[in-house]
Formats: C-alpha cells, sequence, structure tokens
C-alpha cells in the first residue's frame, strides 16, 4: 500500500531573497527580482538576471569549507538547512542518519569549471586547484548537503536541466513510497552566472533582455536565476509521530519524455506528465484549481504549455488559475522547479496564488486565467506544479491541502 | 630562505583553518594542526597562487612541519626568479 508523504520543511535562497519568508513575500506581492546583471564581463550581451543579491558567502561558511563549496553546493547548503530546521530536525540527529537526500542541478558546479579552465586556458597555468574535482562534481552539492547537516541514508543528484529539481523531489519520494527511508531531504541548485554559461545562453537567443513576462502579447523570452530550493519530506505516519508542523502533502507526480526535438517544448508529453500526475494520485482533472506554470517566457513553451492545459483539463481549463513565478525569481534551472514546488505548497497551505508578475496582455494562444500581476486569495484544495526540461524531461507534482 | 616567508605560510595556514594565529609555528607539524594530505595540498596550492609559483605537490611528502615547507619554497621561487 502506498505511503502517503507529507511536505514538513521548507528552505529557498533566490533572487527574492535567502530564505522562505522573504521569498513568499516576494511572490505574495507580485515583486520581480529581475534586474541588471552585475559582476559579469562587459562582452556579455544578456543584461538582465535574477542574481542572489548581496549574497557573502563567508557569513555563512568557513574559509575551509569555502575551499570546496562551490556556489552551487553553498545555495544547497543553506537551503537545506533552513528545510530542516523548519521541519524541527536537527543537523546531524538520529533521523537524518537514516534519511535520503536527493539534489538537482541543470549545470553543476559551474564557477569551479570556469576557475579551472581560466587557470588552464587563459593564465597559462600548468596546474589547477587540487579541489577542482570534489568541487567541480555534479554531486558536490549533494555531497556537501549531506557532509553539512548529516544525512547518512542514500544520497546522490539529479541532472535533467531544468526540471532537476522536480525530478529530484520525485526521487526522494520514490524512496520514501517503496519503504527505503522515512525522510528524504530533495531539492534543486543551480548558479549559471559564469562567462561560459552566460556566452552559451546568448548563443541560444531564449535569453530577454527586458524582463521575463509569461504568457504576454511582448514576451521577450525567459531570464537566467539562481539559487536552490529544498523540501523535507517524510511519511504522514513519521511527521505525526514527532509533532511535526506539515505544509501540504504531496500527493502524486508524473514524468513523461518527448522523445522528439532538443529544446522544442511538446504538447504531447507535457499533457501526458500532467495525466500522469493526476493519475498517480488518483485525481480527477477538475479537482486542480491552481497550477504553478513552467511559465519560461518564451513563445515556444507558453504556446505549448497552455495548449497541453486545454487537452488535459478541457472545459476546466478556464476555471484554473495558471501562474508563472519565473516572472518573480527567474529561471534558475535546476532549482526552478524546486523553487515553483515551494511556492506551490505555500500557495496551497495559505490559499493565495502567487501571480505571474510583468503580465502585460496575453499573447496569441495565450487563454487561460495567467493571475496577472497581483496575488489571488483563494482555497485551494489541489495545485500541480509544472516543469519541462531542455531535451524533452517533463515533471509534474501534485500537492493537496491538508486542510 | 631569502624571502619572509614564513608567516605567508602560517597565515594561510590560519586562514584555511580559521583560526586565531596564536600558537601556529614553523615546529608545528601540519597532522597535529588537523591538517591532512588533501588539506596540506589545498593550502600549497593557494600558497602558489599568492606567491605565483607552481608548488610540486611531489616534494612535500606528509607528514612534515610547517618549517619544511619554506626552504622548497623558496627553492621554487629562486628557480623562478634567479638572483
Amino acid at each position: 500500500m502506498s505511503r502517503r508523504i507529507v511536505i514538513s520543511g521548507l528552505g529557498c535562497i533566490s533572487s527574492l531573497g535567502t530564505n522562505v519568508a522573504v521569498f513568499w513575500e516576494g511572490l505574495a506581492n507580485g515583486r520581480s527580482a529581475i534586474g541588471a546583471l552585475s559582476g559579469v564581463d562587459s562582452d556579455i550581451r544578456i543584461s538582465v538576471g535574477a542574481q542572489v543579491g548581496g549574497f557573502q558567502p563567508e557569513a555563512h561558511f568557513s574559509n575551509k569549507d569555502l575551499t570546496i563549496l562551490d556556489r552551487f553546493s553553498q545555495f544547497a547548503v543553506l537551503a537545506a538547512k533552513e528545510a530542516i530546521e523548519d521541519a524541527g530536525l536537527s543537523a546531524n540527529g538520529s533521523i537524518l542518519a537514516t534519511a535520503a537526500g536527493v539534489i538537482g542541478s541543470g549545470c553543476g558546479a559551474k564557477q569551479t569549471d570556469e576557475e579551472t579552465y581560466r587557470k588552464l586556458y587563459k593564465e597559462g597555468r600548468t596546474r589547477v586547484h587540487p579541489l577542482s574535482i570534489p568541487k567541480g562534481m555534479h554531486n558536490a552539492a549533494a555531497s556537501m548537503v549531506s557532509q553539512h547537516i548529516g544525512i547518512r541514508g542514500p544520497v546522490f543528484s539529479i541532472a535533467s536541466a531544468c526540471a532537476s529539481g522536480a525530478h529530484a523531489v520525485i526521487q526522494g519520494a520514490m524512496m520514501i513510497r517503496l519503504g527505503l527511508v522515512d525522510v528524504a531531504v530533495v531539492g534543486g541548485t543551480d548558479a549559471p552566472f559564469t562567462y561560459e554559461m552566460l556566452k552559451a545562453w546568448e548563443a541560444l537567443r531564449v535569453v530577454s533582455n527586458d524582463t521575463c513576462r509569461p504568457f504576454s502579447r511582448n514576451r521577450s523570452g525567459m531570464v537566467l536565476g539562481e539559487g536552490a530550493a529544498m523540501l523535507v519530506l517524510e511519511t504522514a505516519e513519521h511527521a505525526a509521530s514527532r509533532g511535526a508542523h506539515c505544509y501540504a502533502e504531496l500527493a502524486g507526480f508524473g514524468m513523461t519524455s518527448d522523445a522528439g526535438h532538443v529544446t522544442r517544448p511538446d504538447t504531447d508529453g507535457i499533457a501526458a506528465a500532467i495525466r500522469a500526475a493526476l493519475s498517480d494520485a488518483a485525481l480527477d482533472p477538475d479537482a486542480v484549481s491552481y497550477i504553478n506554470a513552467h511559465g519560461t517566457g518564451t513563445e515556444a513553451n507558453d504556446l505549448a504549455e497552455t495548449e497541453a492545459i486545454h487537452q488535459v483539463f478541457g472545459k476546466h481549463a478556464q476555471s484554473l488559475a495558471v501562474s508563472a513565478t519565473k516572472s518573480m525569481h527567474g529561471h534558475a534551472l535546476g532549482a526552478a522547479s524546486a523553487m515553483e514546488l515551494v511556492a506551490t505548497v505555500l500557495a496551497v497551505q495559505k490559499g493565495l496564488i502567487p501571480p505571474t508578475a510583468n503580465f502585460t496582455s496575453a499573447g496569441d494562444g495565450c487563454d487561460l486565467d495567467y493571475v496577472p500581476n497581483h496575488a489571488r486569495a483563494e482555497t485551494i484544495d489541489i495545485a500541480l506544479s509544472n516543469s519541462f526540461a531542455f531535451g524533452g524531461l517533463n515533471a509534474v507534482i501534485a500537492v493537496r491541502s491538508l486542510s | 630562505v631569502r624571502y619572509s616567508l614564513q608567516p605567508i605560510v602560517i597565515k594561510e595556514i590560519v586562514n584555511h583553518l580559521s583560526c586565531p594565529p596564536e600558537g601556529i609555528s614553523a615546529e608545528i607539524r601540519m597532522d597535529a594542526l588537523g591538517i591532512d594530505s588533501l588539506g596540506a595540498i589545498t593550502i600549497l596550492s593557494e600558497l602558489g597562487d599568492k606567491l605565483d609559483i607552481e608548488v610540486l605537490y611531489e616534494i612535500f611528502d606528509s607528514p612534515y612541519a610547517i618549517g619544511d615547507i619554506l626552504t622548497p619554497l623558496d627553492q621554487i621561487i629562486a628557480q623562478k626568479n634567479p638572483a
């Protein structure tokens, strides 16, 4: 029999702020944290981003720690610490000793890679930093979370581009369902503001130099973000046994792949992922009242996602609230889907739907209720969080209210 | 040792360990400070960056005292900048 999974802890560091409270305050007020890029080379054409402003690693970590912590690992550790504290779990406690940790990242330790390549190819050095491998490996963030908070059960990283965080959440949930663990710390992290990454995104010609306006007629593309979001999952029984405060139930999930174009989202693949999540959670489509959209602000995504929602929900699509919080925290790649799940969980718990910020007027083919610019108070029983990745990898998570 | 390397090396160790400098002297062994082989090559790498030299990790067989680092470092600097 399937074990019910609840969400008992949240952590988030994003362009909106360095904890969940300020993240939610920003979303609830429709505050976009997108602004002029700072600290990047002048020949980069991308001019806006959603950076974690004023972040001082030295305020959180010792010099020794920082020699091994890439920026993406720093974000992951801080968000994980916040999540376990929020869940009422203490670092290195007995519960975490048997917990799982699954951390998604789209691009991994780019800061470390860039420092290494800079030494070799730009400065002409013949040796690089001795910690380049352990600091720069894709699982570095997962390993550092394990080290810093004392998770001793199964720990690994997940890479599925912009759906990495969602896939990590799902992997943790699957381990709980299978009875492998009772508790899992899951989420995503990314820190993509390096010269190489910005040049690569610039070349792809999907990044806006204005702002992120999902579903709007005058949208001009996505805006990169950074940060991390983590959630503590546990069985309802385990949470009850320790008297834990819980936000919501993780009711189900669906995963599909398009097996098609590498960057163009596929309506059928997206629709299949939504249907799979509904089926897994044993939900009728009409039970859903809110969808936190993938909503990147690219024409390809906005149209495919809107059409997929029509496919799955039929007439009920017109009754759904659909918002894209990337308009506020940017597209933090592997962290984005975890941030959006945190937003979805809080929307369900608080009965407040965060808006699609920067919305002007609906683009052609975008005919849903996108909750433009202002949050909306509404009781939500069931919500979905959509995440779709380059490479055609789709993940949808269903969240149910506990009230 | 032609350069005043000792305070630079000790400062790097203090920085790495995030500890007060009192009590750290050339005679203390790296392992006594809790610095393992990975920590040692990290410190040496960062010293290499600061001194603008390529440190050959192989010449430092652990365990060794802080003072043992000074002469090999000085030799590397001398080779790079002959008098």
